[in-house]
């Protein structure tokens, strides 16, 4: 359904999108001003219009109609199940608008039901530790179970695990990526796109169908992370990581910004420590607390994982559980901390494996969930 | 075609890039005819999919992996950039997408 006033098309605000120099703000100032496409190209601008659009000085209005290029967008979004969501509609996220150059549209695949729901994005490093992976679920399926939508950029490693995290809890996510929605890449990406989807969130980009992301577009797309969200967690990052240019765009979209501590020899901790050093971001230990800071008005919608899984068969499996934590613990030293020998101690591990209260590393190390 | 980039060949390695290049948006009709006529219709299908496949952090791997190996000399280096431009700009112009993918590769192939 198209929102736009007056006699304004989805098409046209493509091919306005194709106008060098159009900023959001300008496009939306256009489409307010003029009553069609047709009567904007055709007219002479009045001069509050003219003086902003000869400040974009590679604007040349009548140099290029894109009406092809826009044509074909509309088509791709056809074939691929990708709607258009624009400022003027309803369903436009209330956070997003509030951002200096919020989008004046941008493609969406899934639904937007929940996107003015609390929202906080969670970021960091692709290549993140285990630390960092638990971490990030540990938060995710928190949130998630609250009812509070988790959104990241579905890359490799905190991403992913962000967005799984979020899904497994019954929970909305929203992955807002870099390239156009049918572009893409690789296959895992894809496959998390799809659970996504099918879970009730949306992938979200501003990017036109077709694009390849690039180097560029990631840092872009990290405003539109945070803009989606009252609140930016950083889980792991490197100190030259995206994660940080999203947390730098929070702060002056003035929202808050938190950042999981990490061991101080850690390059992937590197990053996020030094956001807490320098008063960047607050220091959050546990999704609890964390919750409890953001004060969502907000009831638990579902039971957190970790109160249904805690059933214990037997006194040992309680024993072992209590010895374990979020720090790795290696079987030898299990062994040490509890009163059982090694057969039935790896008996109790593994029925705790499959009751999912723990999880074994390589190296027959051993976490809680 | 090998999957494996680091078993290319000189060809495989241009063709990537050529290809690399022309994706930065849909590949458009002229494009893809200069590209066809330049790798061949094989070699470009083949890499096409390579590179639809490829998300652009492992791209970028793949480029400062074997640009030493095919393009040693500034003049090699120069004359690739030149070709990737002549793919980029076969349909006569050269958009907002086509214009950071040039930036992109620029800085990849000659970081210098």
């Amino acid at each position: 359904m198209n929102n736009l006033p007056k006699d304004w098309e989805l098409v046209d605000l493509i091919k306005l999108s194709y106008f060098k120099g159009l900023t959001p703000s300008l496009l939306k100032n256009v489409v307010d001003n003029y009553n069609s496409y047709l009567e904007f190209i055709e007219a002479d601008l009045p001069p509050n219009l003219n003086i902003l659009i000869n400040q974009g000085e590679l604007f040349k209005r009548k140099q290029i109609v894109p009406n092809v290029e826009a044509e074909k967008q509309l088509e791709t979004c056809n074939n691929h199940q990708i709607n258009i969501c624009t400022i003027w509609d309803e369903n436009y996220p209330l956070l997003l608008n509030e951002i200096h150059q919020s989008p004046a549209f941008f493609f969406y695949k899934g639904s937007l039901d929940k996107i003015n729901s609390p929202t906080i994005s969670i970021v960091g490093t692709r290549k993140c530790s285990t630390y960092g992976k638990i971490n990030t679920r540990r938060y995710a399926n928190y949130f998630a179970s609250k009812g509070v939508n988790i959104v990241s950029g579905l890359a490799y490693g905190i991403d992913t695990e962000a967005h799984l995290g979020a899904i497994e809890s019954g929970g909305i996510t929203f992955s807002v990526i870099a390239s156009g929605i049918d572009k893409l890449s690789p296959q895992t990406a894809i496959s998390n796109s799809e659970k996504i989807i099918e879970s009730g969130g949306a992938l979200i980009s501003t990017y036109h169908c077709g694009v390849r992301a690039l180097p560029p577009f990631f840092l872009q797309r990290n405003r539109i992370i945070s803009g989606l969200s009252s609140a930016t967690l950083v889980v792991e990052s490197k100190v030259k990581g995206g994660s940080l240019n999203t947390a730098k765009f929070a702060r002056d979209q003035d929202r808050e910004v938190f950042a999981v501590p990490g061991n101080i020899t850690s390059i992937n901790s590197e990053g996020t420590n030094a956001l807490i050093r320098d008063g960047l971001a607050k220091l959050t230990n546990s999704p609890e607390s964390l919750f409890k800071e953001l004060l969502f008005d907000y009831s638990s919608k579902i039971q957190l994982i970790d109160s249904v899984e805690l059933n214990f068969a037997t006194k040992d499996e309680e024993n072992i559980y209590a010895i374990l934590s979020f720090e790795p613990i290696h079987i030898d030293e299990l062994v040490n901390k509890v009163n059982t020998n090694m057969s039935q101690l790896l008996v109790c591990l593994l029925n705790m494996e499959f009751s999912g209260s723990i999880k074994q590393l390589p190296g027959k190390y051993y976490i809680r969930n | 075609m090998n999957t494996n980039y680091k078993e290319w060949t000189r060809e495989e390695f241009i063709a990537f890039m050529m290809v690399f290049a022309a994706s930065s948006d849909d590949i458009d009709r002229k494009e893809k005819a200069l590209l066809k006529n330049e790798l061949g219709k094989g070699l470009f299908k083949d890499m096409k999919k390579f590179v639809d496949d490829t998300a652009e952090f492992r791209s970028k791997a793949i480029i400062e992996d074997l640009r030493d190996v095919f393009c040693k000399t500034q003049e090699e280096r120069d004359a690739l950039y030149a070709e990737l431009e002549k793919v980029v700009m076969a349909d006569g112009e050269v958009n907002f997408y086509e214009k950071q993918m040039l930036k992109h590769v620029h800085s990849l192939i000659d970081p210098s």
